[in-house]
């Protein structure tokens, strides 16, 4: 009985719901078999769907909400991923600077941003290979420079999915880090090593997160990964996390205790070990070590030179020396120490 | 007298009175000998009008069997042999050879008429015999060039031709010797002036990038001035390259113009029918696998005198993906990330090899060093190409090794390879360009100095008090086919405290600093020849980086005295743009006026500068090529 009853009560919704669009015809409406087909367009109520991604499960309310009272911020996303679509379409000899495209819809991105990135579906869009890259590739670090931990379960699923492609993975290991979530850095860390097929996407990612988390892992693959292609992943990413020129910056002031210890660090594992390191690697530590600390970096490499008693050390530590002595940052470093 | 005469001395005449073209027939190492052309023009026009790229391809004249005209029979290089006396009156039998390497690689026609025209000479298949009537009023031969050096194996580029003459009397055959080598491409530099400047025409969308650069090819004197393609593609640079080959000629050199397509690919060739469904889910017809701008090889240049090749592996020189029982719609499903019933990690990474390799093959990537001495005595009298791979810790992130190999087996232009795997779009003409100036060296390098920038906008804000000063003030971000479009301004305080700007400038500073190393280690370059350009860099979120003020080291070298580059779009402090002021006052001593470009619009914002969105044939030197060597 209550099941007849629901029917009942739903079937006169239904009905309910036709006469409406008959009654828009009748005012003046566009002829019926030139209407669009019926489906409730973005702002009227929230697709169901919202409440199905394990991973906007935190944000799935405020999606709703905004679904329905900003209808144009999504509408917003959908134009610009249209002009992905048609940008490709015309052969793309050239990256597209998607980012900057999303980034103009302003700070109440996020959500809608996640929701493509969640929902999109390429052949629905019907988007190209090339240009769903790029659209995903956008998204994701458009969202990133929102900074947002609210992100982080959605690039998270990118991470440690079934992400075919390295360049959406690295992209979405670099937004994580952007958040300055320990925890979620820590999470796409546990992915790197439990997969050797994601590990070095995150490793190259990981360079953008700027926490003390993500400098001690990246400075143990340096150390002590058998694999040379990540040990030069690894490096090159410790120049990225250490970058004195990005610490400088208002946007890493929260965490300039951390990058001070990571940098300091950085300079004296790599000063280290760069007597053992081969010369593509040896020229990796030392482009590194110029981002970080070009004196530090100098003064320590000295030290350990004038300290060994094996000449291979000495001859390669002065080597170092003299790169950093050679580094066009050397001055700049030098006037704002 | 059994002589084989070849134009050993290179004046462009064969003459058995000439002792250098006796001494010299077969001299390998003196830098005179015979040179012939690569017959890949298309002397009678032949090919025009021909659609589908595997037809263009194959369309020039090496690969007919006759000669086609006079111009075709003027651009081969002639072998002579003296007449013999003594085949007048005794029953003699002569032949010509080639080494067994050569025989792949040229065609021998010989005259058996009894005029000079294209129909008086019929092919000459090696060891043929040749009788005593034809012996003795002297054989004429012409030799054209069927491949490159690189294609053929075990083949440096030279002939060994070997005339015998079997006498009755004689076990032995007496004979004689004369070498030949191929004339190789050479690219032109920067110090030989524009001829003519092409750009590609957008109609409104780049309008003003165009009025500017053709007022700045007149204001040059460009001789031919500016020709404009009507194509779909604003990389004008990047599906074009332009060399020159060149041979001695009795009225001066007979020259053969050639213009190389690019090997951009839009899918690697083996994953064709995985592609065929991508299209089909775009919604779009299937492309070719060439980059459709770079046709204008074909369809403009290719013709008389002018080669117009496409030299590239369909899978870039990775290895080819086999489909043989493959699902595609699996694989295509796998591709963009949705279920599939299996993985195949080994095709996505075969095609991020390709497309990630891909844009190293666009010409913006490839260009020419002056002429100088290396540090280590070596003369590179017409400089050396230089371009940008991922180097030692990148090595598959490298240019089509089809066009390097060609290259490099000339042996004349031996590449300068460049990290650029810092970069976004990855090519050398971003950070470093070779400019004539007035100097003692005659060239300048200028390069990018985003430290530079930094500091010139520290002062702007500390000096100045222009922290609220504008950079691209009254531009838009971005411009795609007029969507949506916001204001590009940002202040100099903005910009010193954007987190991304300065690592990513820091970064690029080390980088470039890392390419001088290399360049002025092998071309023993001193400060002076150095001239820095300044401008900052960013990353838009796939690891590399690009410029985020237009680009000011990608201009289009005019001649000695022109410089085109993009506006810097800099903050204006009483009434000067601060970066124009600085690159004019750097310049100007040097004898170069900048002409200054407005390539904000479609250009800057599509990721490149006026290089890129440029090309241009250059001037020949006075000079022909083989004088250098016959001078060392």
């Amino acid at each position: 009985m209550r099941a007849y009853l629901t029917m009942t009560i739903l079937a006169g919704i239904a009905l309910f719901a036709v006469p409406a669009q008959a009654e828009t015809d009748a005012l003046g409406g566009a002829p019926v078999d030139e209407q669009p087909p019926l489906s409730p367009p973005i702002g009227t109520s929230p697709p169901p769907s919202f409440f199905a991604h394990p991973t906007l499960d935190h944000v799935a309310e405020e999606l709703s909400a905004l679904w329905r009272n900003r209808p144009d911020l999504f509408e917003a996303v959908e134009e610009v991923r249209e002009a992905v679509a048609a940008y490709h379409r015309g052969g793309a000899w050239r990256p597209m600077n998607v980012a900057r495209l999303l980034d103009q819809i302003g700070d109440e991105r996020l959500l809608p941003l996640l929701w493509a990135l969640e929902s999109d579906d390429p052949f629905v869009l019907q988007m190209g290979l090339k240009a769903w890259i790029a659209w995903r590739v956008g998204l994701i670090e458009s969202v990133g420079r929102l900074g947002d931990a609210r992100s982080v379960p959605v690039l998270l699923s990118i991470v440690s999915g079934e992400e075919p492609q390295a360049a959406i993975r690295r992209a979405a290991v670099a937004s994580i880090g952007r958040t300055g979530d320990v925890d979620g850095i820590a999470a796409t860390i546990a992915v790197a090593e439990e997969s050797v097929e994601r590990r070095a996407a995150v490793i190259e990612g990981l360079g953008q997160a700027r926490r003390a988390v993500a400098a001690d892992y990246l400075l143990r693959v340096s150390k002590d990964s058998a694999d040379r292609r990540l040990r030069r992943a690894a490096v090159r990413s410790l120049g990225d996390w250490g970058n004195l020129e990005a610490w400088r910056t208002p946007a890493l002031s929260l965490w300039r205790a951390e990058g001070e210890a990571g940098r300091k660090a950085i300079v004296e594992s790599l000063v280290d070990t760069y007597p053992e390191a081969d010369h593509v690697l040896r020229a990796e530590i030392a482009k590194t070590l110029q981002l970080v600390d070009v004196l530090s970096s100098a003064s320590r490499a000295a030290e350990r030179a004038e300290t060994t008693e094996e000449d291979a050390e000495r001859s390669a530590w002065r080597e170092l020396e003299e790169a950093m002595m050679r580094s066009p940052l050397r001055a700049r470093q030098e006037r704002f120490r | 007298m059994i002589v084989l005469l070849v134009d050993a001395s290179r004046d462009g005449v064969i003459d058995f009175e000439d002792p250098l073209d006796l001494e010299h027939r077969y001299d390998p190492d003196s830098g005179f000998g015979g040179l012939f052309l690569l017959n890949f023009d298309d002397a009678s026009g032949r090919c025009a009008g021909l659609a589908a790229d595997e037809e263009r391809e194959a369309c020039y004249d090496a690969r007919l069997d006759y000669i086609v005209d006079a111009l075709d029979l003027a651009n081969m290089a002639r072998i002579r042999t003296h007449p013999i006396e003594e085949a007048e009156s005794e029953a003699l039998v002569g032949r010509l050879t080639v080494d067994v390497a050569s025989e792949e690689a040229v065609r021998l026609y010989r005259r058996t008429g009894e005029g000079e025209g294209p129909d008086d000479f019929t092919v000459y298949e090696f060891g043929d015999p040749i009788d005593s009537e034809d012996l003795a009023q002297g054989v004429d031969f012409a030799i054209e060039g069927l491949f490159w050096a690189a294609s053929v194996d075990e083949w440096s580029g030279r002939v060994e031709l070997t005339f015998t003459v079997e006498l009755p009397d004689r076990e032995e055959p007496l004979e004689d010797r004369a070498h030949m080598d191929v004339a190789p491409v050479i690219f032109p530099n920067h110090m030989s002036p524009a001829a003519e400047v092409f750009l590609s025409n957008l109609g409104r969308y780049n309008a003003d990038f165009r009025s500017d650069v053709i007022d700045a090819a007149t204001q040059a004197g460009v001789p031919e001035g500016v020709t404009e393609f009507v194509i779909d593609d604003r990389w004008t640079q990047d599906i074009l390259l332009t060399g020159y080959m060149a041979i001695p000629g009795p009225d001066g050199p007979r020259e053969v113009r050639a213009y190389f397509r690019s090997a951009n690919l839009n899918y690697p060739g083996s994953l064709e029918p995985v592609f065929e469904r991508i299209y089909q889910i775009e919604r779009v017809p299937m492309p070719t696998l060439l980059r459709e701008g770079g046709e204008i090889v074909f369809t403009h240049f290719h013709g008389p005198g002018r080669a117009g090749r496409a030299e590239y592996d369909p899978d870039k020189g990775f290895e080819p993906v086999n489909l043989d029982g493959v699902d595609v719609e699996d694989v295509v499903r796998y591709l963009y990330g949705s279920s599939s019933n299996r993985t195949y990690p080994h095709i996505a990474e075969h095609i991020e090899l390709v497309w990630d390799a891909d844009t190293l093959d666009s010409f913006g990537n490839t260009d020419t060093t002056p002429p100088y001495v290396a540090t280590d005595g070596t003369m590179y009298p017409f400089g050396r190409v230089y371009r940008g791979h991922g180097g030692p810790a990148k090595p598959d992130f490298r240019p089509d090794p089809t066009l390097t190999t060609i290259i490099e087996a000339q042996g004349r232009q031996p590449i300068l390879w460049l990290d650029t795997s810092w970069l976004l779009v990855a090519h050398v003409d971003e950070s470093l360009s070779f400019v004539p100036t007035e100097t003692e060296r005659g060239f300048s390098l200028l390069y990018s100095a985003p430290l530079e920038a930094i500091e010139v906008l520290e002062r702007v804000r500390d000096e100045m008090g222009g922290g609220s000063a504008l950079l691209f003030a009254g531009r838009l971000y971005p411009d795609y086919d007029g969507w949506g479009s916001t204001s590009a301004a940002v202040t100099v305080n903005q910009v010193l405290s954007d987190t991304g700007v300065m690592a990513a400038s820091a970064r690029a500073a080390v980088e470039v600093a890392s390419q001088l190393e290399v360049v002025t280690a092998e071309m023993g370059l001193v400060e002076t020849d150095l001239i820095p350009l300044p401008f900052l860099y960013e990353d838009i979120g796939w690891g590399g980086l690009s410029a985020y003020q237009p680009g000011l080291v990608n201009g289009l070298s005019l001649n000695a005295h022109n410089y085109a580059t993009a506006q810097p779009e800099g903050p204006v402090i009483g009434g000067v743009d601060v970066f124009e002021e600085l690159v004019e006052q750097r310049l100007a001593p040097l004898g170069v006026t900048v002409n200054w470009i407005d390539a904000w619009d479609v250009y800057h914002v599509g990721m490149g500068g006026v290089h890129c969105g440029s090309n241009s044939e250059r001037v020949l030197p006075d000079m022909p090529w083989w004088t250098e060597e016959s001078e060392r």
